[in-house]
């Protein structure tokens, strides 16, 4: 971040192909649809290139970037009605999946369906959580976040992120056991 | 319904480090989501005009600086070139001793007679000591007329003129500020101390003095300018008659006690009246210079011969023997020498100036400070009695005389000279 900040422009490609995926998984999952996601996605980078000139390596840089995407999905969703979040347009598109994927994993194909019905379930499971504790499970799990981390990001303590992830795994769980 | 029971510390760890069930069966969901590729576009395109744009500056960053230094250095050289006409060095300051205190003990210490005046004035027995002096001092040799050195030169605006009288002022008030820590207290109201002070300035007389020492003039006008008037005018009238033995660096030295001495006299009333001086105008002294010393020192100076007539006196009876001379006698114009047609010795001598300057320019150019007359003629000759004219205040043109200077000047509009005449007193 600091190349880009002193004008090399490949140094910011290279963080964009690092970030990119989790960023938008992360803000797919926390808002649930693609299009509004994509929106989000180059808001949150937008945000980046415009404060460039002041960024400080206080922290990890992956910190920083969670941190401006979590403030634009909370601002996001805040100016939503208060609803359950529906699954992702995309979720139940089985084309989305690549055929490769299929292939690779296992021969079988019962073995095949249960890996898609987990996966289906932990999609379901996830957009069913609340968005604190589906932010703090995604903020670890694409961002890689530490719990001090997320609770820097979140702006709560470290035990109340630790509460929110074990709800939330506790959900998650029954949903992988359901299949 | 039983409540799902919440993962330990064990299994939030694992889940913490990948290990979970959970965190398998979600990573290999997400690994199949990607991006779109279309957000790539915008977001690099994003990132790139910023940095773009600064490439852009950068790229004129160095021609920029390069005409900026140009810039500066034509601007620093322009003032290189400019500076020693501006701060060019007079004579008097480089005569101006770093240490006048130390200056005047020398002088002190010079086995000289005092006078009764300084043995008599307890308040300033040092400066006594210099006014007996000074005098007795070896004459320098006489000084080249300025006029005549500044005929071969280039025409010098008079503006410039009186910048370079105001630098020495500047630097002479400097040194006062100096010296006046020293300063004597003043004395007493008394006939006595301004005598003896007076003695102090002999030879240092502006108006009598010659042209090597503006330093000195431009310090003894300073004080007097700021003291009480009638006590400059006794400063200056006990001066006509060392002035032409004075040497110049010896009064440069003497300076701070010429200082000093105007500060204590300063605070004294005076109470004797300006007598009448007499003028100088280049190396002549009027009243003593003859015609044809002055129509020769022009010949053989300058290379010029005057324009030779008669004039009718202010009076209407006395009749001159008038030398004219052009603009190389006097670069502030033409300059007319008149001559007393009974004596046979200069007159007044009068200097038109092309162009007419303010009144402020030239009392400060010529070392001029009240008191002054005004009259509707021009000082009288001898022989001539002055005709102060009512009113004559309002009245234009006017002149102002100064006795104290033999010096006047010719108004012709409110503040405006056109004429600076030097004549010499009758008697």
């Amino acid at each position: 971040m600091m190349q880009y900040r002193h004008g090399t422009l490949a140094a910011f490609e290279q963080l964009y192909r690092r970030h990119k995926n989790p960023l938008y998984r992360y803000l797919l999952r926390g808002c649930g649809q693609a299009e509004t996601a994509g929106e989000l996605f180059q808001d949150v980078w937008a945000s980046l290139v415009r404060a460039r000139s002041n960024y400080q390596p206080r922290a990890k840089f992956t910190t920083w970037l969670y941190t401006l995407a979590h403030h634009r999905l909370i601002d996001h969703l805040r100016c939503l009605p208060r609803q359950p979040i529906s699954l992702s347009v995309d979720d139940d598109d089985e084309t989305t999946t690549p055929a490769a994927l299929w292939a690779a994993e296992h021969e079988r194909p019962d073995a095949q369906a249960v890996a898609a019905e987990q996966r289906l379930n932990i999609r379901r499971a996830l957009a069913a959580l609340p968005i604190e504790q589906r932010e703090a499970f995604l903020l670890h799990e694409e961002g890689g976040l530490t719990l001090d981390e997320i609770a820097v990001v979140s702006g709560v303590g470290r035990e109340t992120v630790k509460s929110r992830l074990r709800y939330a795994l506790v959900k998650l769980r029954e949903a992988l056991a359901d299949v | 319904m039983s409540e799902p029971e919440l993962p330990d510390d064990r299994e939030l760890e694992d889940f913490l480090a990948g290990r979970s069930a959970v965190s398998r069966a979600y990573r290999a969901d997400a690994e199949q989501q990607a991006a779109p590729a279309a957000l790539d576009a915008p977001v690099l395109a994003r990132a790139a005009a910023p940095v773009a744009q600064a490439r852009r500056l950068q790229r004129w960053r160095l021609p920029m600086t390069l005409a900026a230094s140009v810039v500066v250095a034509v601007g620093v050289l322009r003032l290189a070139v400019n500076e020693p006409a501006v701060r060019a060095p007079s004579i008097a300051d480089a005569a101006i001793p770093a240490h006048p205190e130390r200056a005047l003990g020398d002088l002190a210490a010079t086995p000289e007679p005092a006078s009764v005046e300084a043995k008599a004035a307890p308040a300033a027995p040092a400066l006594a000591e210099v006014a007996a002096d000074a005098p007795a001092a070896p004459a320098p040799p006489p000084p080249e007329s300025p006029f005549a050195a500044r005929a071969g030169e280039s025409r010098v605006a008079p503006e410039a003129l009186l910048d370079r009288k105001r630098s020495a002022t500047a630097a002479a008030a400097e040194t006062r500020a100096n010296v006046a820590i020293a300063a004597a207290p003043a004395p007493e109201p008394s006939v006595a101390a301004p005598t003896t002070l007076a003695k102090a300035t002999d030879g240092f007389s502006a108006a009598n003095s010659p042209a090597p020492a503006p330093k000195l003039r431009s310090v003894f006008e300073k004080s007097t300018e700021q003291s009480a008037p009638p006590a400059s005018v006794q400063l200056q009238g006990n001066t006509a008659d060392a002035a032409k033995s004075a040497p110049a660096p010896s009064l440069a030295s003497a300076r701070g006690a010429i200082v000093s001495t105007a500060a204590a006299v300063a605070a004294a009333p005076a109470v004797i009246p300006a007598p009448n001086a007499t003028g100088r105008y280049g190396p002549f002294v009027l009243g003593e210079a003859t015609l044809t010393a002055v129509a020769e020192h022009y010949q053989s100076e300058v290379g010029i011969a005057p324009t030779v007539g008669l004039s009718a006196g202010a009076d209407g009876r006395t009749r001159y023997r008038v030398l004219e001379y052009a603009d190389r006698v006097d670069p502030r114009g033409p300059a007319w020498f008149y001559f007393d047609a009974e004596r046979k010795v200069l007159a007044s001598v009068a200097v038109s100036l092309r162009p007419a300057l303010a009144i402020s320019m030239v009392e400060a150019q010529e070392m001029l400070a009240a008191p002054m007359q005004i009259q509707a003629d021009a000082p009288a000759a001898c022989n001539a009695p002055d005709r102060p004219v009512a009113n004559i205040t309002v009245h234009y043109p006017q002149y102002r005389v100064y006795s104290q200077r033999g010096v006047y000047l010719l108004l012709t509009a409110p503040d405006v000279v056109s004429e600076i005449g030097y004549f010499a007193p009758c008697g």
